[in-house]
């Protein structure tokens, strides 16, 4: 029994450090996370979709070709999109998705709590 | 006649050329110097064409049509702007759009606004093309948006709305006619090219002039004062809106000439005969008499309207506005620094108005107007991203401004609503030289973002971080950051 209860523990421990732990403030509640970084393409007047939950650049149409914009915003595999200084999430005016941003006063590494309690969606 | 018509246009050409008028009226032209360079009226085409099968009636009187203002009482030597745009020009436009001058300030053009852009600041006269070269590349406000100026206000006036109206309204070409009175009568009864009503002119003379204001000789339009004696001192801008043929004019040996034309002074109603007065037609085939004493060439417009395109509103705050004077220009290229060419040319606001504020020396220093950046646009299905207004600070007259650059946009009227697109980087000092300020062109209003970027206007990544919700709702974190061959790096982290 004793031997039981000590393999429990072990294993929870294990688990717990392959979680990655964020310290959030949300009750003391626990979140897996994947980290990772991107080099998207920055080319003028040209979309970059990226999906930020899959790692990886999706795909691009120009800022011109208001027709392709319209079909990237009926797909939910992008996340964020980047053109010429401007930021586009999937959300509002840019695509169906359930997708939001907002800006953080605290540094990238400092951020310990992952979730905001409102995002700005998309708009004209 | 046809001898006649091609010594018009001789002397048309020359104007256009860079010849000049020969009627100056005391000062010099702001317009003088390096600046003056592309300032001149060298673009007015001499265009008018005088068809010869017209009989012309007796009289016309044009000061008596809807389209003339009523008459002016003048502030100051600015009788060449008073004449040229506060009659003149005034009486052109309305003639372009069957408006009644006197029904409203919005139909009348502020002579105070185009002479306090040509007068450096100071009270002096000046010539009528300046007025008219403002009139031409800049455009005229009515006096309804300028409102008045004391003599010694020489005021500007604030607003973008005031000066976009003033756009609207232009000299597209100016006619100089030599002294030759069968094409100024022509011109007064048609304009030379059939039209309902004719046209009206100016010209200068000295001032110093003897008005018979009892005259009770023949004439069809009735005025009692009649001009016997040229002036021998003095410099004066005046216009001619008629003619009467029966007018009597008996000269010194007692020869009686005959016809007139009708001159209208800016020197109140109650001057000579409700501001009018017969000039003898023999006082311009005198050959003794010498241009300044009676100027040799007269002068017309012709008027348009003009639709800007793409306007900056421009909010300068400085105390020497003659240190001053601006660019615009655009580029292609969403990321670059500068325009591919300024153009200074806008016809005012030009290193003019003298060594006081911006808004004159009652009004302050700062003042908010309009710089036309139509001209500037490229041709050939090109499309700017960026616009430039470069704001150049050089020292001159007796004292030298500060101030800063307040604010900026470019409002974009090619679209079926306008749009306004904003400086982000004001208000900033202006210094010595080039102060080049950007404006980004790329519609954000007509393209779906979040309200955040990941790159200032000098195309630098923020390193800024966000909190992003991924389109199935997953909580994340990202930031932007620098990286090699025209890519942007991405760190994230995000909810499994």
């Amino acid at each position: 029994m004793k031997k039981l209860i000590e393999y429990l523990i072990l294993t929870a421990s294990a688990a717990l450090v392959a979680a990655s732990c964020d310290g959030s403030g949300n009750g003391g509640s626990r979140e897996q996370v994947v980290s990772g970084e991107l080099s998207v393409p920055d080319v003028t007047d040209e979309w970059s979709y990226v999906s930020i939950e899959n790692g990886e650049v999706i795909g691009s149409c120009s800022l011109a070709d208001t027709i392709a914009q319209l079909e990237w915003a009926k797909r939910t595999d992008w996340d964020i999109a980047i053109c010429n200084g401007m930021i586009r999430t999937n959300s509002g005016a840019s695509g169906i998705g359930s997708g939001g941003i907002i800006s953080s006063e605290t540094p990238f590494e400092e951020i310990s709590s992952l979730r905001a309690s409102t995002y700005f969606t998309d708009s004209y | 006649m046809k001898r006649t018509y091609l010594r018009f246009l001789l002397i048309a050409a020359l104007v256009s050329l860079g010849a000049g008028p020969s009627h100056a009226q005391g000062g010099n032209s702001v317009f003088g110097g390096s600046i003056g360079k592309t300032m001149q009226l060298k673009t007015f085409a001499p265009s008018v064409r005088m068809a010869s099968d017209v009989s012309l009636p007796p009289s016309v009187d044009n000061s008596k049509l809807k389209y003339f203002p009523p008459i002016i009482d003048q502030n100051g030597g600015s009788c060449a702007q008073a004449a040229g745009i506060g009659y003149m020009f005034t009486y052109e436009v309305n003639r372009l759009l069957d408006r009644d001058a006197s029904a409203s300030k919005a139909n009348r053009f502020s002579y105070q606004f185009s002479w306090n852009f040509v007068n450096d600041g100071i009270d002096q006269g000046g010539f009528v093309d300046d007025g008219l070269t403002v009139a031409r590349l800049y455009g005229m406000m009515t006096e309804e948006d300028y409102g008045t100026s004391g003599l010694y206000e020489f005021k500007w006036a604030s607003g973008y709305d005031k000066y976009f109206n003033a756009m609207h309204y232009r000299a597209q070409e100016m006619y100089v006619f030599a002294d030759s009175i069968p094409l100024m009568k022509r011109y007064i009864y048609d304009a030379g090219d059939g039209s309902k009503n004719g046209g009206i002119l100016t010209f200068s003379a000295k001032s110093t002039w003897k008005i018979d204001n009892d005259y009770d000789g023949p004439s069809l339009t009735g005025y009692k004062s009649l001009l016997t004696a040229l002036g021998t001192s003095g410099s004066h801008a005046v216009t001619i809106a008629g003619y009467d043929d029966t007018v009597e004019y008996t000269d010194g040996n007692g020869v009686v000439h005959m016809g007139a034309f009708i001159v209208v002074n800016s020197w109140g109603r109650y001057s000579h005969d409700e501001g009018r007065f017969y000039l003898p037609y023999d006082f311009f085939r005198d050959p003794n008499v010498d241009n300044l004493t009676l100027g040799s060439t007269v002068t017309a417009v012709k008027v348009c309207m003009y639709e800007p395109k793409v306007v900056m509103k421009v909010k300068v705050d400085y105390t020497s506005r003659d240190d001053l004077y601006f660019g615009v220009g655009g580029n292609a290229d969403a990321s670059a620094k500068s325009a591919k060419q300024f153009y200074y040319d806008s016809g005012a606001f030009h290193q003019q108005g003298g060594d006081i504020p911006m808004g004159g020396n009652h009004e302050g220093s700062t003042i908010e107007f309009a710089l036309d950046a139509t001209r500037c646009l490229p041709s050939g299905g090109e499309e700017y991203k960026k616009m430039f207004l470069n704001v150049v600070r050089s020292f001159k007259g007796k004292s030298k401004g500060e101030g800063s650059l307040v604010a900026l946009s470019i409002i974009d009227y090619r679209g079926v609503k306008p749009v306004e697109y904003e400086c982000e980087a004001l208000p900033a000092a202006l210094k010595d030289g080039d102060n080049v300020f950007a404006v980004s062109l790329v519609p954000r209003n007509k393209i779906s973002s979040s309200p955040y970027k990941y790159k200032d206007d000098g195309w630098v990544v923020f390193s800024k971080a966000y909190l992003l919700r991924t389109a199935r709702g997953k909580a994340a974190k990202i930031k932007f950051g620098k990286s090699a061959d025209g890519k942007v790096n991405i760190t994230y982290q995000v909810e499994k």
